[in-house]
């Protein structure tokens, strides 16, 4: 009588994979490297960014040491200081110029997705100002309204990943560049403190919001003594002759209701209001909705709205510039 | 060939398992607990320094009674790997049994629990009588050591607690091959007790066997959890693991509520070969669906079946449905363990037979002693190193089955031309029931010694999961009133539970021939009408339930309550189990499913799966 | 981080460890505790309906007074309510609750527990208690991501689960594979690039592409749902157990009937084995069965009626293949074999793109975007 051969199915009923799976000292061996590469490029890019702020600072103090030196020109020098929301916003000085028809000269100081601490911490672009007061300061509102999450410094950073992140970002690019597989950016005025990738589409996910609403909502409002430093160098502003404005920078109307809003406006105002009083702080608030159209993403102002924005700004301060026409 | 060219003797087994290649390997592994090989080597030198104070010497005789599985296996170990003789006595032998084995085995010394030497005081006298008290796990050492408590103080008079106060001993380099290296006494009247006597040469020649059969390495894992006070568990198990470093899983002792744990070990401890009984391979069989997948593992070879007679159909059956080689084992407590193998290799394995001899020469005779041609039944002779010495202070018994170093088996065999034995039948009057050896005699002989029992005899009748089913026929004095309870209730106190007649019939007369002998063929048909025809046809849940369990377990109605379980009744195990179903099955004239059957732990529970189940047709 | 790296860190850091470093009897119970745990600081609504859920479908079960009938019945009642009242969002209707939402992996253990009381109802499953019952619910890799795993699949692996390098390997390379699926596949390819390259085709060529984003959209669905299954079958090979497959190739299914054997397995072999089976011993309608069964595939994944139509197109495309079958082993040999193997090409081309069309109704927030779709792809 034949025998029946065993049955031998395969080795394990629910087997997992096509490929055997590796021994586990690969795994080890692979995630030691994972972990020591990104530590390298960690410090990478805690170092590029120490270099950027250095390159900030140095930039800035050239270009705030000769606008002072030549303060007695009769050219009404206003700085702009703030993130990459002032970069779009505000146009550069030329459309301030035609627009007053007079010497007026705008400065943009702005380094993207900071926080307060970038101008007086990881850069001291306040000690500089203090040391070469300009006629008109211009401080992006969020700085000093908002607590806000982001960090400069990776090494402060919330989430390492979008620190080694943002130097891979730039390393490729710069890579790319070299290599020609890019264009080089176009030259760009000084202050340049990340390089933005160009945004391709112009469309804009308005359904998509949930990401910024949720960011909007943990916001949270600063108290009007917890930044002692900073006081101090407004105050010394304030004595050189400075004007110092509280500068209001559109987000997309429906986010700005909900920034405004939701219980939180009047301890805005109140804040504003105290910051006022305190250290001399105006509040110029951009009062006209803003529809999506006008931005390239859910926070920065486009070809449409950079102009109509500027325009606004730009009635503001002429009446301030005090010297006569050309 | 009648010996494996060569084989490890134990010194020098014992003296490779001390080196620090196997310190950390495991030798023994239960569900809680795993015995090393270096925790091996220290006690049997501790050990052997407790014999050396006694002044044992090699061939001494040392009775061991340990319900503890871990201290019977190192208790065994040690006694071997120090020349002595074991004589394996299982806990449960009953006081009259126990007393007579000691009378005549003569033996240097007794290492027993406190129990025995309770009911068999007459251990007590011997010069070694040790009483063991297993060492408990112990629990929660990692906080101890954290509280900065020490280990409560041992007792030192108990065995092995007293071993702890030893330095280790030498083990004797050489152990003559002809010294015996254990006894166990086969089932058997007490005029005609049979102490299997092997020597050293004999069990060491034939683990080599096994092993090379099996394909052991120190890499195998087998699954053994087989009675230890059997050959097939003690030596298939810890022993033939020891021997090639292999390591033994005994997870737990074989319940039918748990053969879906039991399979499913053999993934988890990652089993190489798992010894089994026949009726544990029929059980898993009916109750195991949907574990169709539990040998289909990386490391899994084969099933090795053991003890008892595998019946063809099941054989076929099991191996098509679980996909896995079934190796079919013959062999008697007198040669060891095995001696004819069915597989693993392809040239010996044919389902149905018990393949080849391996190490061993085997013959088939007639009643004159003279050969029989191939194709022709007779009794099956076996010589080999692995032959027993002979019974122990038993020359009859001895001459009667040792001849010339044949040994003769009693078993019927035919042998193929191409040379695959078969057996067909049985000379000797045995009966393996659920692979443990039953002599009816030592049975009847016990039912006859009954005050009201005028005669009885006792048989096998075939049964589809056990094998063999042991039934007693009683012919009570006139005006007497015996019952089967009582009958069985008188057993359980001069027998083993497993060797309890599964039913007891009473009769006024037992048919006889013209010579006076007992016509075994009429009682049987009789007894098979009786048992059929018990059917009942009212549906009194209770009552059937009540009845059922009273006639599977052998305990009176009136002692069971509805919240009896398997753990408050005596005679609830699982093989009383199945009959419990069954019986109530042909009452109820319904068949269960698995579950149903898995989950009647309580008589309570039996009844309301019994209840839903008629009401759900 | 989302929600899927919570859960991989998680059971990662803190389930796998646990599940090897504790004494044996604690590894599993402990994994469950931290799985509750995880739940209850992630949403204590959705610990707690699971919890109440859980005890509910077990607890019935022990109630002598009721009929085993009664038993079943009320058991997936209770389940099955809780499922509608937040899957059809019926608080927030209510104006309750509105910040609480869905509680996490509600459909999943829903459809678990309702396994669950039917076996036990059957009697098949194993003897085990109620602590083995939470262990198979609070399984953190299985809770929030899937699949529908069984419970006696899941109990007898916790009984046999040992340390098994290949496997915990095995495990990594799986949540690897996953990963890349979902981050790779799913985020950059399909969502991203492609996305761009059907931005740019839109004004020249406006069907090719919204045939493009038709497929995109049912790609990136399998992709990423195979990505998640990935990761959930890894995380509980890195804990000793083992999940069924949820995929196998669906998109190579020649027909509708086999592509859901291959898509989805455990939510098809559910909605096959306890409503399909039932409705058909019950009214011996194939036609009634097959659509029932497809009906509650579409709603398992939300509770409107663009899934109740996605279903029932799914139904209806079964049951056109069983019209037009041909019966199996008729004149098979009569064909060479490369018009067998272009029949098949065929067949795997128009199951493919039925299925991606009949996505079109769960793509689409309205049925006129549904409509403006179709007029785009096929007006032309």
């Amino acid at each position: 009588m034949p025998n029946p051969s065993p049955v031998r199915k395969p080795v394990h009923a629910n087997r997992q994979s096509v490929f055997a799976a590796p021994p586990l000292w690969v795994w080890g061996l692979t995630g030691l490297g994972v972990l020591l590469g990104f530590g390298l490029l960690f410090s990478m890019a805690v170092r590029s960014e120490k270099a950027l702020s250095q390159q900030f600072t140095t930039d800035a103090e050239t270009v705030l040491r000769r606008e002072w030196r030549m303060r007695s020109d009769s050219v009404t020098r206003v700085v702009v200081l703030g993130t990459s929301l002032v970069e779009n916003g505000v146009a550069d000085t030329d459309f301030f110029e035609g627009r007053c028809g007079k010497r007026i000269r705008v400065i943009k100081l702005y380094r993207e997705a900071v926080n307060i601490d970038a101008f007086t911490e990881t850069a001291p672009i306040f000690k500089l100002l203090e040391r070469y007061p300009p006629d008109i300061l211009c401080i992006e509102e969020n700085l000093l309204l908002f607590r806000l999450p982001y960090f400069l410094s990776p090494g402060q950073a919330e989430n390492v990943f979008d620190a080694v992140n943002r130097h891979l970002t730039i390393q490729v690019k710069s890579l790319k560049i070299q290599l020609g597989l890019r264009p080089p950016d176009p030259e760009r005025v000084l202050f340049q403190g990340f390089p933005r990738e160009q945004h391709v589409q112009n469309q804009v996910d308005t359904t998509a919001l949930s990401t910024t609403l949720a960011e909007i909502r943990h916001r949270q409002v600063r108290t009007p003594a917890e930044l002692p430093a900073l006081y101090r160098s407004l105050q010394q502003l304030h004595q050189s002759g400075t004007r110092l404005i509280l500068l209001h920078l559109p987000r997309p109307a429906v986010l700005e209701s909900v920034i405004y809003g939701e219980g939180r406006d009047p301890l805005l105002r109140d804040l504003i209001k105290q910051y006022h009083r305190l250290y001399h702080l105006e509040h110029w608030q951009f009062d006209r909705p803003m529809p999506f159209r006008y931005f390239v993403d859910q926070a920065h102002l486009n070809h449409i709205g950079n102009p109509i924005y500027s325009g606004w700004l730009a009635d503001k301060i002429c009446p301030v510039a005090t010297l006569p026409q050309r | 060939m009648t010996e494996p060219t060569s084989y490890l003797d134990a010194g020098t087994l014992f003296k490779r398992l001390a080196t620090p290649a196997y310190a950390t390997a495991s030798f023994v592994e239960t569900s809680g607990q795993r015995i090393t090989y270096a925790q091996l080597s220290e006690r049997i030198r501790k050990a052997s320094a407790l014999f050396g104070q006694y002044g044992l010497t090699e061939g001494d005789r040392i009775v061991v009674s340990i319900a503890d599985e871990k201290e019977t296996i190192l208790t065994f170990l040690s006694l071997l790997a120090n020349g002595l003789t074991a004589i394996l006595l299982d806990p449960d032998t009953k006081t009259s049994r126990a007393e007579s084995i000691l009378q005549m085995a003569e033996p240097k010394g007794v290492i027993a629990d406190g129990v025995f030497f309770e009911q068999v005081p007459a251990a007590k006298a011997y010069s070694m009588a040790l009483s063991v008290k297993p060492e408990q796990p112990q629990k929660g050492q990692l906080f101890r050591k954290l509280l900065g408590k020490t280990a409560s103080a041992t007792d030192t008079t108990t065995y092995p607690a007293l071993l702890q106060s030893l330095s280790a001993g030498t083990l004797p380099n050489q152990i003559a091959p002809e010294t015996v290296a254990y006894i166990l006494f086969t089932s058997g009247t007490t005029s005609d007790m049979k102490g299997v006597q092997i020597t050293h040469q004999g069990l060491f020649s034939h683990l080599q066997t096994l092993s090379q059969v099996y394909g052991l390495t120190s890499e195998s894992r087998l699954l053994n959890n087989l009675l230890l006070y059997h050959a097939d568990g003690i030596i298939q198990g810890p022993v033939l693991a020891a021997y090639q470093a292999s390591v033994c899983v005994r997870p737990f002792a074989f319940e039918i509520n748990r053969i879906g744990e039991l399979l499913d070990a053999i993934y988890k401890y990652r089993i190489t070969h798992f010894i089994a009984v026949p009726t544990m391979l029929a059980l898993i069989q009916r109750f195991a669906d949907g574990y169709e997948d539990s040998f289909q593992t990386s490391d899994f070879q084969f099933i090795i079946s053991v003890s008892s007679h595998l019946e063809e159909p099941l054989w076929r059956a099991f191996s098509e449905r679980y996909g896995v080689r079934i190796v079919n084992v013959y062999g008697l407590t007198e040669t060891v363990a095995g001696g004819l193998f069915s597989g693993p290799s392809d040239d010996s394995y044919r389902i149905g037979t018990v393949g080849k001899p391996v190490d061993m020469v085997a013959r088939i005779v007639d009643e004159t002693g003279q050969e029989v041609p191939d194709g022709e039944a007779g009794e099956l002779l076996l010589c080999g190193a692995n032959v027993m010495k002979g019974y122990l202070h038993n020359e009859s018994a001895t001459t009667a089955v040792l001849q010339q170093s044949w040994l003769h088996t009693g078993d019927i065999a035919i042998r193929s031309t191409d040379g695959f034995y078969r057996i067909t039948g049985r000379l000797k009057n045995i009966i393996v029931s659920g692979g443990v050896n039953i002599h009816p005699e030592e049975v009847t002989e016990i039912l006859n010694t009954h005050p009201d029992v005028v005669e009885s005899v006792s048989f096998g009748i075939s049964d589809d999961v056990f094998g063999e089913r042991l039934i007693s026929c009683v012919v009570p004095k006139p005006g007497s009133h015996l019952s089967e309870l009582a009958l069985t209730a008188f057993c359980r106190e001069y027998l083993e539970e497993r060797k309890i007649p599964t039913a007891i019939f009473l009769f006024d007369d037992l048919p006889k021939g013209l010579s006076g002998k007992v016509q075994l063929n009429l009682i049987r048909d009789r007894v098979r009408q009786l048992d059929n025809s018990t059917t009942s046809t009212s549906l009194d849940y209770t009552k059937l339930v009540m009845e059922a369990a009273s006639q599977a377990f052998k305990v009176p109605v009136s002692d069971l309550k509805p919240t009896d379980t398997s753990r408050t009744i005596a005679g609830w195990d699982s093989m009383a189990h199945l009959d419990f179903v069954i019986r109530l099955e042909k009452a109820l004239g319904l068949e269960f499913e698995t579950a149903e059957i898995m989950v009647m732990n309580s008589l309570q529970n039996a009844e309301s799966i019994a209840r839903q189940k008629t009401s759900s047709r | 981080m989302n929600e899927l790296n919570w859960i991989i860190a998680f059971s990662v850091v803190g389930l796998t460890p646990m599940a090897w470093l504790l004494p044996g009897r604690w590894q599993l119970p402990t994994v469950s505790v931290l799985t509750a745990g995880f739940m209850l600081v992630a949403s204590p609504l959705s610990a707690l309906s699971l919890l109440l859920t859980a005890s509910l479908s077990y607890g019935l079960f022990r109630l002598k007074s009721l009929t085993p009938a009664w038993r079943v019945v009320l058991s997936i009642s209770q389940s099955v309510l809780v499922w509608i009242i937040f899957k059809s969002e019926w608080p927030m209707h209510q104006g309750w609750q509105t910040t609480v939402g869905v509680p996490l992996g509600l459909s999943y253990y829903t459809f678990r527990q309702i396994h669950y009381a039917i076996e036990r109802y059957k009697q098949t499953l194993p003897v085990h208690d109620f602590a083995d019952y939470l262990t198979y619910l609070f399984f953190l890799p299985t809770l929030l991501i899937g699949p529908i795993n069984r419970f006696p699949d899941f109990y007898r692996d916790s009984r046999r689960r040992r340390w098994d390098a290949v496997l915990f390997s095995t495990g990594l390379e799986r949540i690897l594979y996953g990963y890349a699926k979902i981050v790779l596949i799913g985020n950059m390819l399909l969502t991203n690039k492609l996305a761009h390259i059907i931005y740019t085709l839109q004004p020249n060529h406006p069907s090719l592409a919204s045939y493009l984003s038709l497929i995109r959209f049912a790609t990136n669905a399998y992709i990423q749902f195979a990505g998640f299954s990935d990761v959930a079958i890894g995380l509980s090979l890195l804990i000793g157990i083992r999940v069924p497959e949820n995929f196998e190739s669906p998109f190579l299914a020649s027909n509708l009937n086999e592509f859901w054997k291959r898509y989805h397995i455990s939510l098809s072999s559910w909605c096959r084995d306890y409503v399909f089976t039932p409705l058909l011993s019950l009214t011996r309608q194939p036609v009634l069965a097959t659509l029932g069964a497809m009906l509650v595939l579409g709603l398992w994944h939300e509770w409107s009626s663009q899934y109740l139509v996605w279903g029932a197109l799914q139904g209806l495309g079964v049951l056109i293949w069983h019209r037009f079958k041909r019966p199996s082993g008729e004149a098979k040999t009569a064909q060479p074999a490369w018009h067998s193997n272009v029949m098949h090409g065929l067949g795997v081309l128009i199951t493919f793109h039925y299925f991606c069309l009949t996505c079109l109704v769960i793509q689409k927030n309205n049925w006129q975007a549904v409509g403006q779709t179709l007029t785009q792809l096929f007006a032309r």
